[in-house]
C-alpha cells in the first residue's frame, strides 16, 4: 500500500514435475490490483539418451516488476502521494503500466559429459524488450529489438591439479543495435589451502554503428580467493584495451574513408569480504 | 602355389585376428618382489553427480580387478580408486578410515572391508588406471572369482560407500564389465 493506493497486490503459482531425467517448473505471478499477467516462466530438462541433458526456459515478464510505483518513472514527483495531486488515481494507474516494458525471453541449451572431467554446453538464446510509449509528459521508449545469441563452452575440471577448472567459450550475439563475438578462457588453480587464483582472458570484436565502427576488446583479469566455511575473501584486477577503429568521409583529394583508430586503456582492482549466514 | 598362398593368407588372418583380440588382461613383473600382477584392461567407473556442490562436478569411484601370483599361490584383488572433480574446499577428502565399499549388484549387497593397507605390489603404480588428479584414495578389498563373475554378469550395478559422510548411490559411469568378464574367464583358465 502507498497511502491509500495499493502498489502491488499479486497471487502466484508454482508447481514442480519431476520424474526420473525429466523436471519441469512452471513459476506464475498475476497482478490483481492492476489485473495484469507480471510474469510467466517455464523451466524444464531432460535427459536424452545416455549423455546429452537438453533444457529450455521460457520467460514472459513485465519489467521492471509491475507496480503503481512505476508510474514514477520519469516523473518530477518524488512519491505517489505528489503524483496524485497532477494525476487522477486511474491515470496513475495508466502511467504505471506505460512505463512497464514486457520483455520475452526463451533459451534452449543442449549439455554432455565427455569422459570423466570434460563438459560440453550449448546454449540459444532470444531476448526482446519492448518499448513504451510517451504518455504523461515521459517520452517513448523504443524496442531494444530482438536480440540473438549463440554460446558454446567447454570446461574441465581436474586437468592439471586436483580441484582446478577450465573454462574455454565463444559467444556471438547478434542485435539490432550491435554484433559481436567473444572469445574466453576462466581457470582457477589452486595454490595453497583454500587459495585459488583464476586467471581469464576474454577477447571481444563488437561492430556497432552506435559506437561508430568496430571494437576491440582484450580483458585480461586476474582474481585471487580464500573460501572458508562461512566466509569468502576475494581479490580481483583486470586491464582493458579498447581498440576502436571507426571509418569516417575525409575531405581529401581521393575522397576514400579514411580509418582512425583510438585506443583506451584501463586498469582495476577491487577486494571484496562477504559473509554467509 | 595355391596351397602355400592360402596358408600364407590364413596365417596372416590368424595374426590380424590375435592383434584385434583385446588382451583379457594386463600383466605385469614386479622386478622388486618378483610377483606377477594381472590387471583388468578396462576398469568399472562409478559416479555420482554433485550438484549440490558445483555446477558438472562429480564424486568417482574406479574399481580395477587384480590379481597377484605370489609364488604361484594367486589372490584376487579389487582396487578402489576414490577420486572426486569438486572443489576440495567444497568436499573434505574421505577420512582414511570411511572405505567400506558396498556393490550394489542385481539387487545383492556385496559389502567389502579394505585391507588395512594396499599391498606394496598394487600401490600407486600407473597400470593400475588410478586418476592422474584428483585427491585420489586407493584402497583394496579382497575378492574372490566367482564374486567378480557375478559383477561382470550383473545388468544393474552400484557402489556406496556407507561410511562416508554422503552415502547416496554411485552409478555406473564406464562400463567395464566386458573386460572384467574376460579377466574372470582368463584368471579361472590360469588358476586350473
Amino acid at each position: 500500500m502507498v497511502g491509500s493506493a495499493t502498489d502491488r497486490r499479486s497471487i502466484g503459482l508454482q508447481t514442480r514435475y519431476i520424474q526420473p531425467g525429466r523436471t519441469a517448473v512452471a513459476l506464475v505471478d498475476y497482478d490483481i490490483a492492476l489485473q495484469q499477467l507480471n510474469s510467466a516462466t517455464l523451466i524444464g530438462n531432460a535427459r536424452v539418451g545416455h549423455s546429452w541433458i537438453l533444457g529450455f526456459d521460457a520467460d514472459h515478464r513485465r519489467s521492471p516488476l509491475l507496480e503503481l510505483n512505476n508510474a514514477l518513472i520519469g516523473q518530477a514527483a518524488p512519491d505517489l502521494t505528489t503524483l496524485q495531486n497532477q494525476f487522477t488515481p486511474s491515470q496513475i494507474r495508466q502511467l504505471a503500466l506505460d512505463r512497464t516494458a514486457t520483455s520475452n525471453t526463451f533459451v534452449i541449451s543442449a549439455s554432455r559429459p565427455f569422459g570423466d572431467r570434460w563438459q560440453f554446453m550449448l546454449n540459444l538464446a532470444g531476448l526482446q524488450l519492448s518499448g513504451t510509449p510517451a504518455s504523461g509528459g515521459v517520452a517513448a521508449t523504443p524496442s531494444t529489438g530482438l536480440d540473438k545469441n549463440v554460446s558454446l563452452q567447454i570446461s574441465g575440471s581436474s586437468l592439471l591439479q586436483a580441484s582446478d577448472l577450465h573454462i574455454f567459450a565463444v559467444r556471438y550475439d547478434n542485435s539490432p543495435l550491435a554484433r559481436s563475438t567473444t572469445l574466453s578462457w576462466d581457470a582457477r588453480f589452486v595454490i595453497h589451502g583454500a587459495w585459488r587464483l583464476g586467471p581469464r582472458l576474454s577477447v571481444e570484436e563488437l561492430t556497432s554503428q552506435m559506437f561508430g565502427g568496430r571494437q576491440l576488446l582484450y580483458l585480461p583479469q586476474v582474481r585471487g580467493d580464500w573460501t572458508g566455511r562461512r566466509s569468502v575473501f576475494e581479490l580481483t584486477a583486470g586491464y582493458q584495451l579498447q581498440q576502436q577503429q571507426t571509418q569516417q568521409q575525409q575531405q581529401t583529394l581521393t575522397g576514400e574513408p579514411v580509418t582512425s583508430t583510438v585506443d583506451q586503456r584501463s586498469m582495476y582492482i577491487s577486494a571484496a569480504y562477504r559473509l554467509r549466514f | 602355389m595355391h596351397i602355400r598362398f592360402a596358408l600364407t593368407m590364413a596365417a596372416l588372418a590368424a595374426l590380424t585376428a590375435c592383434a584385434d583380440a583385446p588382451p583379457a588382461a594386463r600383466q605385469i613383473l614386479d622386478e622388486e618382489s618378483g610377483n606377477t600382477f594381472f590387471v583388468v584392461t578396462k576398469p568399472l567407473v562409478f559416479a555420482r553427480e554433485r550438484s549440490d556442490v558445483a555446477a558438472h562436478a562429480r564424486d568417482y569411484a574406479t574399481l580395477v580387478a587384480v590379481a597377484v601370483d605370489e609364488s604361484g599361490t594367486i589372490s584376487e584383488y579389487v582396487l578402489l580408486h576414490r577420486w572426486s572433480t569438486v572443489d576440495r574446499r567444497m568436499l573434505p577428502p574421505p577420512k582414511p578410515n570411511a572405505g567400506e565399499l558396498r556393490i550394489l549388484a542385481e539387487g545383492r549387497v556385496i559389502d567389502l572391508v579394505p585391507l588395512e593397507q594396499v599391498p606394496v605390489s598394487l600401490s600407486s603404480r600407473p597400470e593400475l588406471h588410478g586418476p592422474k588428479h584428483g585427491d585420489a584414495i586407493t584402497r583394496a578389498y579382497k575378492i574372490d572369482l566367482p564374486t567378480l563373475h557375478f559383477i561382470a554378469a550383473s545388468r544393474a550395478l552400484a557402489v556406496r560407500m556407507p561410511q562416508e559422510p554422503l552415502d547416496t548411490p554411485f552409478g555406473l559411469w564406464r562400463d567395464g564389465r566386458a573386460s572384467l568378464a574376460q579377466f574372470v574367464t582368463a584368471q579361472g583358465a590360469h588358476e586350473r
